[in-house]
């Protein structure tokens, strides 16, 4: 097996790798093996092949496996045949090992093994070669197939008791992996007397015609996990196909890094009668596993060590117990102490698991992966991704559920029975004292006597000290000013144009080298405003102990409710002495002349001294500061001491405190928490609002205790976005996780103190870190009287002539417009010679980078002409809404001028600009984007584009949704986008159609069937890794990949993302561009990007570092009269760019001449580089960064330490692979269902003719009836087809996005169940879903619909007679749905429509929910616990008008789906009329009520 | 910052004055003050721009913005900390400066669409006002107080000329604690700011408390010394660790036509400074008396105006002739609309024709044209359009052409460069020329200030050529930086770096 991803070479890191799949189970309850449950886990598995990939070998599979029960009666008889007698079933092992390809290798492996086994009791019985059929695995699999053998071991002592056996084989295989450590292709899948795994780089298809055994009619099992897998790589690794020894896992965790350095540092204490030397498990987590890998590690090593696998489940993956009102005290208890063990393996998971006996699942406490149930009457329980992909005759079925978030499903095989979620945890929760533990031993802050020695402030010295941590004055208006008058994080707009810290010529803080890493595709962010449910800031210091042997004292530590602390608090802690509980303070200052290096050793020699002596907390302070004893950057200090005790294994003893001056902004929290601080004391902070407070720059009635509790709650809000961006709900879970990527650091730096941190452009050193704080320290103590009074202007926000550099600046400004406006080329070469003269202003890192000269040129005029080079070009995604009217049509009718393209944003479009002006122009944008909003996006929206985008993340606040403010939402926005105008529209964080890579293939899908002509568009923003995601990406099938850098533009973000999240595009298109030809994928894909393209030497290094196609914003802006004022979140823009005020459009001046005059501008520039490089073909320099050096001539004294290297290096082209886009997708349209309906339905359609289709249906049959209205859009437009005219019956589970964008006029009616997504974008058309006639169950108690159905639906009606799972409806803007129960965050974000809920709720309804009404029925009186009520009102339904409407609508449903449950709300109305909840949005009912007004 | 709306909301306001009857009767200031709650208005306008052109527009990178927003706020104080951050004397330029920040001010430049409107600045933020606001504030309150240095370097330094240049310099250097003395050559102190302007534009109670504060900070200023002539470069050098030359640029450009040289024919700045001192109370027997007389002025600029501010005071007959020979109009000042002047641009005066004994009596003139010839502009007359005034008076407001050359310069011998000659010459080449004809002329310097003579910088008009007070500020403020860095090797001192503007 060559069993290995690459290693790491240009900007590619085996680290970065993703995966996304599914998963699924069938049990037999009673344990009754069969052959059956193995050949149905297969089947299922083909079920679910959507949801896996392939490579760019069509014949390999990226992973697929089942795990089974021991397949007895077939190993007893092959095992004979071969010479050996098996012991009876249960009293032996058997391991399923991948062995090298080497003969010599295979041998000296296999003779470790036998020898170590021999150690732990155990005896060989015999090797058995797996028989396996090398016709059916792929090219590239077959390249990197291990030799597969089993082994047979049984016990020295025949009768040893189950445990104590795997116990043995546990360890055993543990040791073979520690003696052969060396040896990467050697692996065991599996070494159990109750389980086995069959899994490889295969197809689903592929598993049992590979392994002949699973086609035996002896391999009989009770147990089938099956999981099919979808990773962004195609890089073998027979190893990580799953499952694992333990559990199948579709999903990821996010916080990986942190959870291994914890259980790192947690090994210094484990502790177990259970073995006999401990450290023969060492490490517990195994290196260069996936996350998956990982969590089977822990999980296995806990349910070895004592624990049972729901418990230690429990552990690792908790219910958002924190905040949910719904747990129950005993619940909470359990997950309270469990807290002080071990911090959540935080990420979207559904997890299937088991140890042969026990077979379960749980979810996330998101909820972020669907998981459907069936159970029937013959006992076997079906579960998987979906629904449907084991077919059951309805007749069978007791029982069809969802997992829902945070809950365990649990067969257990032994006692015949399901276990519920609240029995389980019951029975888990009880079995020990938790609360009395807790009671006595947990401590709070209030637990602790008042400190005697708050530090005081010192107002006199403040301004010396404000400037030696590099306090602006921007930082007190911009930054500060917002945070303690309204307790919010600042807003700001347009792309940031500063250079890199590493770049700049100011000192920088050292938190500037680090930039957030977040999510996209391969998991979804999280909405933490709407869904603050799940978010939780609480924290314990203090003491973690040996988790082996949970007691009492483990709860012995300090409580926090969150990380920022106050003068008093930190006192306290200083003080502390809570029986035994002490802490140490620790200085972080250090000698001008001795620089950083030795005061970073003493003071990690210092902590870790106080940890010996039996410290529980550890301060650190840089108080005390003058002008000789410099502070150190808190955060090296805080990275150093975190990192030395995780070496010294000490880590997990003590938790670490820092009191700094430094921190002041969000970023800065947030950076000093993921390194490893538990608390922070930003006392400058509070000192810099009591100065405020004592000049008056803040408001009167604002008391000191306000300002620092509204600072407190700003910081809050802030930390959750930010790790929400990642995915990550708790700071527990992102406390040390390390979700960053520092740029501009050297090696060592990094490894010494932000070990495993990426960091991907090398740089500074220590002597520049401290050579910044000498450079403020200069600042700060300069006694010339002039600058003495003020603060540091900064300029980092806006410009300023003495603050930092901007590209964007009055001269370059003044510049592009003359070049633009009065087409004066003179002008655009002197604007082009400032961007690109970065001989002394380096602002990003192409700065770094020249052309070389031993080229030979070709003479311009056989270059490609300008009028093709700018075909490549695109306007960035800029909403109508977000920028106005005018300017949005000028850009689209210059790019269409050009035949090059404009971007819609995520505003919809009206549809007037479909069609040409008189005067031949077109102001189409011919890109539409689809985002996470889904604002007008319909299906004649999308039919009319030639390009769909998929915007996953956006530059300027990646992780984060769009956000328009009120005051832009005019009577027009608010029409073309389906909302209420004057409400604030703010776009969820994620898509809730993605929450991982196959669900962006679905999307993908989607799109493409909506629109088979366009092109499919996935927007990214480059972060370490965005290669590893665009590899994923392209195998989802996307036509165009964008990565973005982070310094795009934005009409409104928080001022921490537009600064701290992303990376230059630079590094983001190098590294997609060199991971897609690692994986050979790079032809199937165009690559473009975007960020601060301002030049032509800006494309051409693009292009030079693989960009194909080229995006611009902000110079186009520029062009047609922007001067980036930075107020387009107020809409005060005056030059009427990015406003909606009418009087402020007026002021409007761009011309399409404009924008094309610039194009043009930049393209020959462009020509001229290509012809100096030798290059006719645009394509032929795609890619070739072998052009590019980096310059030798810097000697700027940070930017001369930086090395491009990495980015530059080129990747040579795999055969059958090409440097740039030569081959289409194969997107596997035509296998779709529609085909058949089109056919029937083609003379209909163009007749307008009613008509009546009846077909079959199965989970694999996909978004069926979107290529239907796609055609009926095309055809007919906006208003469709009459109601009803094409009416499809279907019989069976329908796949996912049944129904999506459906068109008026065809009602899609199915009697069974769908998957996820029905409904999607419902566009006018009518989904009627119920259950089968010959079904038993009750419909409204049974799941009848997944996961995020009618999300973004603008028009059309839906009934489901049956209950939906999570986020019904989100973001309906028009639909009309009636529903019979829902999951959580039901009808979040809704603008409009209105949804009938005849049953229960899940939590947070409405959350959002600013538009449209919601009727729920609240039979059990308890609604109003599940709702949200931040923006509705909650009132009975009163209205006589409304009453009988709502009537009349059940009674529909009643009709169309035959509803027992509406028959019984009808049959006793008058009762029912009582019962029901009107959810009315109080912003809507005021807009409503305005209209009213207006119209009498 | 600032109101979000502010600039929608609230209107420009013009800058309240005098009566005009009244305020021709003395020589007092016209511009009256602003109340505070207008002036806190009119800071509300400002939009706190992303990209402030206005502190490109301004010479020093004032930060407009910033305290704008202060002021707006209420918050006088650190309004004024922050504009004592690049602005040495806010109350001159408060006062007197043609303000480019407003022409840059985006409420001008790109939120005005009419060109008319923006020549007339008729929207801008009135940041002039608003920064003589935040001064004369500062005064009141006794905010602003002498600020010594705390530790004193033992470096001397000597600078030429007490005008604007030399003094932000005097006080810039004196702050990074280096022993400072000026000398001038007149009477009193000032430069132009004593001399050139007119006190109904500028008090001279601000300079005297402003040099009352430098005094007590520690700068030594001696009058009546002119160096080269009472005081020989020589020792200047030996005692001095540096020297900085800011005599401005005072030779005047002459009139070459016919009949120059007759009675009632007067330079502009002999006649201002007379004015000045009139107004000082110093008795001037042979002063001019412009009662009652016919007068035309030969100028556009703002020496012009000057000059038609004073002889409108001195009760000059209304009918003032202001011609000015390129294509524009006169400046318009206020002092415009005190009389009824006629003025004209594009006006080339031919010749002067004088009375029997000699008194200048009548001025021809002929209207031109300028057209661009090979990238040159070139002048043409207009046939026909000759014409004549009668005239007593004649103030001669052309502009100039350098520094004195005589004396310092001349002791020093530091390199000239000269106005289309690309190499440089010797102060001795320069007087030569100029035997033969009119050149215009600056000492040469780079962006370090400093001259071809080692220790010795130059700032000011005598370095850029005739400009404004704010920009003579800006360049005594950046050379006292060069002049501390050539002492000290590094400078704590403030920069404020001009940013290459476009053509």
């Amino acid at each position: 097996m060559k069993n290995a991803y690459p290693e790491p070479q240009g900007l590619y890191h085996p680290a970065f790798e993703h995966e996304n799949c599914g998963v699924g189970f069938l049990v037999h309850m009673r344990n009754e093996q069969s052959h059956e449950i193995v050949r149905q886990g297969l089947r299922l598995l083909c079920n679910l092949e959507h949801r896996g990939a392939l490579g760019a070998d069509p014949e390999t599979g990226d992973g697929a496996g089942i795990l089974t029960q021991i397949p007895h009666q077939l190993f007893k008889e092959e095992c004979a045949k071969l010479g050996f007698e098996l012991p009876e079933a249960g009293k032996y092992g058997v391991a399923t090992i991948f062995l090298p390809q080497d003969r010599d290798d295979r041998r000296h492996c296999g003779e470790m093994v036998e020898s170590t086994v021999v150690e732990q009791g155990l005896r060989v019985l015999g090797w058995r070669g797996v028989p396996i059929d090398t016709r059916y695995v792929g090219k590239q699999s077959a390249e990197a197939m291990p030799v597969i053998r089993q082994l047979f071991l049984a016990p020295v002592e025949p009768d040893l008791d189950t445990e104590t056996l795997e116990r043995r084989l546990y360890i055993a295989r543990k040791q073979t992996r520690s003696v052969l450590s060396d040896k990467l292709d050697f692996f065991t899948t599996s070494l159990s007397s109750r389980t086995i795994i069959y899994k490889g780089m295969l197809t689903a298809d592929q598993l049992d015609k590979f392994y002949p055994d699973l086609a035996d009619e002896r391999y009989t099992s009770a147990i089938a996990l099956a999981h099919t897998r979808f990773p962004t790589n195609t890089f073998p690794r027979w190893d990580l196909a799953q499952p694992f020894r333990y559990l199948a896992h579709n999903g990821e965790i996010n916080t990986l890094r942190g959870n291994i350095n914890w259980m790192r540092a947690r090994q210094g204490a484990l502790e177990s009668p259970l073995y006999s030397d401990i450290r023969d498990l060492m490490p517990i987590v195994v290196p260069r596993g996936s996350d998956s890998a990982c969590v089977d590690n822990v999980l296995e090593f806990l349910v070895q060590s004592g624990y049972s696998l729901p418990h230690a489940m429990m552990m690792m993956i908790p219910e958002a117990w924190e905040t949910d009102p719904h747990i129950n005290a005993e619940k909470r208890a359990f997950y309270e102490y469990h807290s002080h063990l071990m911090e959540p393996w935080d990420g979207p998971a559904a997890m299937a698991f088991t140890d042969g006996v026990q077979i379960g699942a749980i979810l996330d406490r998101n909820g972020l992966r669907p998981a459907r149930y069936v159970v029937t009457r013959d006992d076997l329980v079906v579960m998987a991704s979906e629904v449907g992909a084991v077919e059951i005759p309805e007749e069978k079925i007791l029982h069809k559920g969802r997992l829902q978030p945070g809950k365990i499903f649990l067969v257990d095989t032994r006692e015949g029975r399901i276990i519920g979620d609240d029995e389980l945890k019951r029975s888990i929760c009880s079995a020990k004292p938790y609360q009395q533990w807790l009671n006595d031993n947990g401590f709070g802050l209030q637990d602790l006597p008042e400190a005697q020695d708050v530090a005081q402030s010192d107002l006199s010295s403040l301004l010396v000290r404000q400037k030696l941590f590099g306090y602006t004055t921007e930082d007190l208006n911009m930054l500060l000013t917002p945070m303690v008058v309204a307790a919010e994080e600042a807003t700001g707009s347009m792309g940031n144009d500063a250079p890199l810290a590493v770049l700049s010529n100011k000192p920088r803080l050292l938190y500037d080298y680090f930039k957030q890493i977040f999510a996209q595709v391969s998991n979804p962010a999280i909405d933490s405003i709407r869904e603050e449910l799940v978010m939780s800031l609480t924290l314990r210091l203090g003491h973690q102990r040996n988790i082996l042997d949970p007691g009492p004292e483990h709860a012995h530590m300090l409580k926090l409710e969150h990380p920022v602390l106050t003068n008093a608090q930190l006192a306290q802690l200083q003080s502390i002495d809570h029986r035994g509980f002490r802490s140490a303070t620790l200085s972080m200052h250090f000698q001008e002349q001795d620089g950083l290096q030795p005061a970073l050793e003493a003071l990690c020699l210092q902590a870790e001294q106080a940890v010996k002596d039996g410290v529980s907390l550890i301060i650190l302070t840089d108080r005390g500061v003058e002008s000789r004893k410099l502070p150190i950057p808190a955060l090296l200090a805080v990275g150093a001491v975190h990192h030395h005790l995780i070496r010294k294994r000490l880590r997990q003893q003590a938790s670490l405190v820092v009191e700094t001056a430094e921190a002041r902004e969000i970023a800065h929290f947030c950076l000093l928490v993921g390194y490893g601080a538990g608390a922070i004391n930003p006392y400058l902070a509070f000192e810099t609002f009591e100065q405020m407070l004592g000049e008056g720059v803040l408001p009167e009635d604002l008391t000191l205790e306000k300002a620092v509790q509204n600072y407190l709650k700003a910081i809050r809000k802030g930390m959750f976005k930010v790790f929400a961006k990642m995915g990550i709900s708790t700071l527990q879970s992102y406390n040390g996780a390390q979700i960053f990527e520092a740029i501009g650091l050297n090696e060592d730096v990094v490894r010494e103190h932000f070990a495993g941190t990426p960091s991907r452009i090398s740089g500074v050193g220590l002597e520049e870190i401290a050579r910044e704080v000498l450079l403020r320290r200069d600042a700060a103590y300069n006694d010339t009287p002039d600058l003495v009074q003020t603060l540091d202007v900064g300029g980092h926000y806006a410009w300023r002539r003495r603050g930092e550099y901007h590209q964007i600046n009055p001269l370059s400004t003044e510049l592009l417009q003359k070049a633009a406006q009065e087409n004066r080329p003179e002008a655009y070469q002197r604007f082009s010679a400032m961007m690109n003269d970065q001989a002394q202003q380096m602002a990003t890192p192409r700065g770094l980078l020249d052309f070389r000269t031993d080229v030979k040129s070709v003479p311009l005029s056989e270059v490609e002409p300008a009028s093709e080079v700018v075909k490549r070009f695109a306007t960035g995604a800029m909403s109508l809404g977000s920028i106005s009217q005018e300017a949005h049509e000028t850009l689209a009718v210059a790019m269409n001028r050009i035949g090059a393209r404009s971007n819609s944003g995520e505003g919809g479009e009206d549809e007037v600009r479909f069609h040409h002006r008189d005067n031949g122009d077109w102001p189409i944008s011919k890109i539409k984007q689809v985002a996470s909003g889904r604002f007008g996006v319909t299906i004649h929206y999308l039919v009319n584009s030639i390009e769909l985008q998929i915007k996953v993340a956006q530059g300027a606040k990646p992780g984060e949704g769009g956000q328009l403010p009120g005051k832009k939402v005019s009577e027009y926005i608010a029409k073309v986008r389906h909302s209420t105008p004057g409400v604030t529209l703010i776009s969820p964080p994620p898509h809730h159609d993605i929450y991982s890579i196959e669900d962006l293939a679905q999307l993908i899908f989607d799109l493409k069937n909506s629109n088979p002509s366009a092109k499919i568009n996935v927007k990214l923003v480059s972060e370490a890794g965005v290669g590893t995601i665009a590899a994923g990406v392209a195998k989802a099938h996307a036509d165009i990949i964008t990565v973005a850098g982070h310094d795009g533009g934005t009409g409104a973000s928080p001022l921490t993302s537009i600064k701290h999240a992303g990376v230059p595009w630079e590094l983001g298109i190098s590294e997609a561009h060199q991971t897609l030809l690692l994986n050979k994928l790079r032809g199937r894909v165009r690559l473009q990007t975007d960020g601060q393209l301002k030049t032509g030497r800006d494309v051409m290094i693009a292009a030079l570092l693989g960009a194909e196609e080229f995006g611009f914003s902000t110079a186009p802006l520029i062009a047609v009269g922007c001067i980036m004022m930075r107020k387009c979140h107020l809409n005060t823009c005056p030059v009427g760019i990015a406003t909606q005020d009418p009087e402020l459009r007026k002021k409007f001046i761009g011309q399409p001449e404009h924008v094309i005059n610039y194009f043009f501008f930049v393209a020959e520039e462009v020509r001229s580089l290509m012809a100096q490089l030798g290059f006719r073909r645009f394509e032929d320099m795609v890619g070739r960064s072998d052009m590019l050096v980096q310059r030798t001539d810097v000697t700027h004294w940070k930017a001369s330490k930086v090395d491009l290297s990495a980015i530059i290096q080129k990747i040579p082209v795999s055969e059958g692979d090409t440097r740039y886009c030569t081959q289409l997708q194969n997107h596997g349209l035509d296998r779709q269902l529609d085909h058949q309906l089109l056919e029937r339905a083609e003379d209909a359609i163009e007749e307008v003719r009613a008509i009546r289709i009846e077909l079959p249906i199965q989970n694999t049959h996909r978004a069926v009836g979107t290529m239907l209205s796609s055609r009926i859009a095309k055809r007919h437009g906006a208003k469709g087809l009459p109601e009803n005219t094409i009416h499809c019956k279907f019989q069976g589970s329908a796949g996912q996005s049944f129904g999506g964008f459906l068109a008026r006029g065809v009602t899609l009616e199915l009697e069974g169940d769908a998957n996820d997504y029905a409904g999607k974008g419902l566009s006018g058309g009518r989904v009627v879903i119920y259950p089968p006639k010959e079904a038993q169950f009750k419909a409204d108690e049974n799941i009848i619909v997944g996961n995020t159905v009618l999300y973004g639906a603008t028009s059309g009606e839906a009934f489901f007679s049956g209950v939906a799972g999570e986020r019904f409806a989100v973001r309906n803007s028009g639909a009309t749905a009636v529903v019979e129960g829902v999951g959580d965050h039901g009808c979040e974000y809704m603008t409009g429509g209105r949804v009938l809920v005849l049953g229960q709720t899940g939590r947070n309804f409405a959350a959002g929910m600013s538009g449209g009404i919601a009727y729920v029925f609240d039979e059990f009186r308890n609604f109003a616990e599940y709702c949200n009520t931040s923006m509705v009102d909650l009132e009975p339904l009163s209205d006589p008008e409304e009453q009988s409407w709502v009537r009349d609508t059940i009674t529909r449903h009643f009709h169309l789906t035959g509803s027992k449950r509406a028959a019984g709300l009808l049959e006793h109305w008058d009762n029912t009329l009582k019962q029901f909840v009107r959810v009315m949005p109080i912003e809507y009912r005021m807009v409503l009520e305005q209209l009213q007004a207006k119209a009498a | 910052m600032g109101k979000d709306t502010g600039f929608i909301e609230i209107q420009k306001q013009a800058v309240p004055r005098r009566a005009i009857d009244e305020r021709v009767k003395d020589c007092r200031e016209y511009d009256k003050p602003f109340t505070v709650p207008d002036i806190r208005q009119q800071a509300a306008r400002c939009m706190d721009c992303g990209v402030p052109f206005c502190h490109t527009g301004c010479p020093l990178g004032n930060l407009i913005p910033d305290w704008n927003d202060l002021v707006y706020r209420g918050h006088w104080r650190e309004a004024l900390d922050m504009l004592h951050s690049t602005n040495n004397f806010p109350e001159f330029t408060g006062r007197i400066c043609p303000a480019p920040c407003e022409d840059s001010c985006v409420l001008n430049a790109y939120y005005t669409l009419d060109p008319e409107e923006k020549l007339r600045k008729k929207h801008s933020v009135t940041i002039e006002q608003i920064e003589k606001h935040i001064a004369d504030r500062g005064w009141e309150e006794g905010w602003i107080v002498p600020r010594p240095p705390k530790m004193l370097t033992g470096k001397k330094v000597a600078i030429i000329g007490s005008g604007p240049a030399g003094l932000a310099a005097a006080q810039q250097l004196r702050h990074a604690g280096h022993e400072v003395t000026v000398f001038e050559k007149e009477d009193r102190l000032g430069g132009l700011l004593r001399y050139g302007i007119p006190d109904f534009k500028l008090d001279k109670l601000n300079v005297d408390r402003r040099i009352d504060q430098m005094q007590k900070e520690g700068v030594e200023f001696q009058t009546g010394v002119e160096v080269g002539k009472d005081l020989p470069l020589e020792q200047l050098r030996r005692e001095y660790d540096a020297i900085l030359i800011a005599i401005g640029a005072q030779v005047a450009r002459k009139l070459t036509s016919e009949g120059a040289d007759l009675q009632g024919v007067h330079y502009a700045m002999d006649y201002l400074p007379e004015r000045n001192r009139a107004v000082a109370g110093d008795e001037l027997p042979d002063a001019l008396d412009a009662t009652g007389k016919k007068v035309a002025i030969l100028g556009g600029g703002f020496t012009a105006a000057d000059c038609l501010g004073n002889l409108n005071r001195q009760k000059a007959d209304r009918r003032i002739h202001q011609f000015e020979i390129v294509n524009m109009q006169p400046r318009p000042t206020p002092v415009h609309e005190e009389a009824d002047p006629d003025c004209r641009g594009n006006i080339l005066t031919e010749r002067l024709v004088g009375d029997e004994s000699g008194n200048v009596k009548t001025l021809h003139a002929v209207r031109v044209e300028w057209k661009s010839v090979d990238g040159r502009m070139v002048m043409e007359r207009v046939p026909g359009s000759e014409f004549s005034v009668e005239v007593d008076l004649v103030m001669l407001a052309m502009g100039f052409i350098g520094p004195t050359v005589e004396g310092c310069l001349e002791q020093l011998g530091v390199a000239l460069s000269v106005r289309g000659q690309g190499d440089l010459k010797t102060p001795q080449e320069v007087k030569t020329l100029l035997e033969e004809r009119e050149v215009i002329y600056a000492v040469q310097a780079g962006k370090d200030f400093r001259t071809s003579v080692d220790g010795v910088f130059v700032a000011g008009d005598a370095k850029r050529g005739a400009s404004l007070v704010v920009w003579a500020i800006w360049e005594g403020r950046e050379a006292a930086r060069c002049m501390d860095e050539y002492l000290m090797g590094t400078t704590a001192l403030p920069t404020s770096p001009q940013m290459e503007w476009a053509a």
